[in-house]
């Protein structure tokens, strides 16, 4: 009997509940897609940052290390987190007869490591670059620096003689750092003028991290996460293992060149602060506004099923009052209508989150060229959730509808 | 008469009122706190992002607008290593947020220089006090930095000169010696900064479009409700007109209370959402204001007209003796 009014007051009477579903749906949607961008935000924007350029430094204090072993930059437990990295061998030399720091380094090539290809060079880490002219390619091209270019006088599209060679000015370019007062070439053509073939001097690199600001919680009173790291990196044995076990299993900037180092004999690599720390703050910031939104979108979710809820009872007051008149209890009434709201709440907590699921991803498409994931456990939190504001929403105005005597209710002008 | 009954109107049916002035109320505070929110964390980030470092690098001393720091470089001696001693500002900190610095700024050793050379905070070195470590990755590391001698020659400028990146050119190419623009965040800022636009406008939509549901719904079960009422005023002969009129009036002095009431809670919502996110107060924006008190009203009237019209197409005998 109960059952068959459920189904029946569902199916005869569908139209009706349309209003509600939709409620239900839209503001299980708004919240679980918004939830599902901010948990997936700071993945998005943090490959996006990395068009900031380098974060990683690595050198041989006072000294070069072979050019085969940077495939140690991406022979690690990390390296799809590694986006890119450019070697340099910086030599002094003469350059139209006047003494001139070179670098030898790559613009944008393929590299091999272990089977796997992927891209590498000045391309890959740099960003902000003003070029008059063209990157070079080639053995036979150079790049000079602004400051540098002003010294010699060139101009781009003339040649320079470097040792003994010539080489043509792809460019001249502004980077913002030392390299404005050098001459970038080859890198092969540096080993070559250096007498140090094989041999590089330094490498940036750019990777995609979490930011460290996150471990500062996990940290003991007084400790600063400047000197775990440096601990990490001289002393492990000293450090609290759950903090090693975090940073052994997050790819923190830290983390990433402690792996480099271990893999390339002689070096010490580097977190670059200025780009890491960016970074971190701007992420930061952009997931707090994002579960800031997540939140409003939350409660205008619930006020919007709370207001679809309400109204559904009160348009059925006269119904309530005859299912009394013909003598069901006050918690008969209530169960049946309970019973309805949990399985509108089931309903429309399901498409909500096939809502918010296509949202999630139609925004993160839009705007991040990317999709975020969505984690199924969010379709879980959103149905319960659902359900549980669809009851409040029905027993709230179910209370002064029942308590209501029936005669009223049916005879109410 | 016509004042009297929406007065009535409001004043007998307090609850009632009261019901539709929150259904009104609380999803106008939600719109404008989203949309004041998601308009000045655009700026707040272009601020956040503007303040991550220097815009310009000078290579020698100069006049240069805005937050400057001045450095004069020299070398020393610490047992038989040549070290990179760094007279600098104080303001250089400031600079560099980034850098990571344990204990406090003043004499402060590079991280390289100081795991070299076993030097800790409160350690002696070339006749100074260490007052903390700062960790750069970049060549800072190996230096130390001391207060610089205002008579010392000045070598570099970290300067952030306000302004985007066409007006840093515009200084720099003004100096005459050589002056390194810095393009990467400026890079990075247009990118980020459009995105986040883009995100902020979609996620402000999504919400004010959830919010505003609510409100239509709220309305219109407050119209169905009364249907009865209406059946009972055209039986005493009132218009089709007259009723509409008479409801207009209602939803127009529930929008009056309930948008300056919505709008002032929901500036004070995002103000508190903004110092939690920022640290810092969120502007008024009058713009996202204005626009969502549009939003709402237009939406509003909206839910209350599709309901008023099912209401008067009923026969006044039927409504009365229902459905």
């Amino acid at each position: 009997m109960f059952a068959r009014l459920v189904v029946e007051s569902l199916v005869n009477r569908w139209r009706r509940k349309l209003g509600a579903v939709a409620a239900v749906a839209l503001g299980t949607g708004a919240a679980t897609g918004l939830l599902a961008l901010f948990l997936g935000v700071g993945d998005l924007l943090a490959a996006e940052m990395r068009r900031y350029g380098a974060n990683i430094l690595v050198d041989a204090p006072g000294g070069t290390f072979a050019e085969e072993d940077l495939r140690g930059v991406r022979n690690h437990f990390w390296k799809n987190n590694v986006l890119g990295f450019a070697p340099f061998l910086v030599v002094e030399a003469d350059v139209n007869g006047r003494r001139a720091t070179v670098a030898g380094t790559w613009v944008d090539r393929e590299y091999e490591t272990f089977g796997e290809t992927s891209r590498a060079g000045l391309a890959t880490v740099v960003s902000g670059w003003r070029l008059d002219g063209r990157w070079m390619r080639g053995a036979d091209e150079a790049m000079v620096g602004a400051a540098l270019a002003r010294d010699l006088g060139v101009r781009p599209g003339d040649r320079v003689r470097l040792d003994g060679r010539e080489l043509a000015v792809a460019a001249v370019f502004s980077s913002g750092g030392d390299e404005e007062r050098q001459m970038l070439v080859d890198l092969a053509v540096a080993q070559a003028v250096a007498g140090k073939p094989g041999r590089v001097s330094r490498a940036l690199v750019s990777a995609l991290v979490t930011p460290e600001a996150e471990l500062a919680k996990m940290l003991a009173k007084g400790d600063t996460i400047s000197d775990v790291t440096r601990q990490l990196a001289t002393d492990p044995s000293k450090v609290d293992p759950k903090i090693v076990e975090q940073f052994n299993c997050t790819p923190y900037p830290t983390t990433i060149a402690m792996h480099i180092r271990r893999k390339i004999p002689g070096v010490e690599a580097r977190p670059i602060r200025q780009a890491t720390e960016t970074e971190g703050a701007v992420l930061g910031r952009v997931r707090g506004a994002f579960l800031v939104l997540a939140i409003l979108a939350a409660g205008a979710g619930a006020l919007g099923v709370l207001a679809a809820m309400t109204s559904a009872v009160i348009d059925r007051r006269r119904e309530i009052g005859l299912l009394k008149a013909l003598g069901a209890t006050d918690g008969g009434v209530a169960a049946l209508l309970l019973t309805e709201a949990a399985i509108l709440g089931v309903v429309g907590g399901l498409l909500g989150f096939g809502i918010g699921f296509g949202a999630a991803r139609a925004i993160g498409a839009a705007v991040f060229a990317s999709p975020p994931p969505v984690p199924p456990a969010l379709g879980l939190l959103a149905l319960l959730v659902a359900v549980a504001v669809a009851l409040v929403g029905t027993a709230w105005p179910l209370r002064a509808a029942v308590r209501l005597e029936p005669h009223r209710v049916l005879h109410e002008a | 008469m016509f004042a009297r009954i929406v007065k009535a109107s409001i004043v007998h049916h307090p609850r009632r009122f009261a019901v539709a002035l929150a259904a009104i109320l609380v999803p106008a505070a939600l719109v404008t706190a989203v949309a004041n929110f998601a308009l000045d964390a655009r700026a707040k980030m272009k601020t956040e992002l503007r303040s991550r470092g220097p815009n310009l690098v000078v290579m020698g001393d100069a006049d240069v607008p805005g937050l400057v720091a001045r450095r004069s470089v020299s070398t020393a001696a610490v047992g038989d290593v040549e070290i990179t001693v760094i007279g600098a500002d104080a303001t250089i900190r400031e600079l560099h947020p980034g850098w990571r610095l344990e204990g406090r700024w003043g004499t402060v050793a590079g991280a390289r220089l100081a795991s070299r050379h076993k030097l800790g905070i409160g350690d002696r070195v070339l006749g100074r006090t260490i007052d903390g470590i700062v960790e750069t990755g970049e060549a800072e590391d190996d230096a130390l930095f001391v207060a610089r001698d205002p008579s010392a020659p000045v070598a570099r400028i970290d300067a952030r000169v306000p302004g985007d990146v066409a007006e840093v050119e515009a200084v720099a190419a003004r100096l005459g010696i050589e002056a390194r623009v810095q393009r990467a965040l400026a890079a990075s800022e247009g990118a980020i900064l459009g995105k986040l636009t883009l995100a902020f406008g979609l996620v402000g939509l999504l919400v004010g479009a959830v919010s505003a549901l609510s409100m239509a719904m709220s309305l219109a079960a407050g119209v169905a409700q009364r249907r009865a009422e209406f059946a009972l005023w055209r039986a005493l002969g009132a218009g089709d007109g007259g009723i509409v009129r008479l409801l207009a009036a209602e939803v127009a002095a529930l929008l009056g209370v309930g948008l300056i009431a919505g709008a002032a809670a929901g500036l004070a919502l995002s103000q508190a959402l903004g110092t939690a996110v920022f640290g810092q107060s969120v502007a008024v924006r009058p713009a996202a204001v204005v626009a969502a008190a549009l939003a709402c009203a237009a939406i509003a009237a909206a839910g209350a007209v599709l309901p008023v019209r099912r209401a008067l197409a009923v026969e006044p005998a039927l409504a009365l003796k229902d459905e």
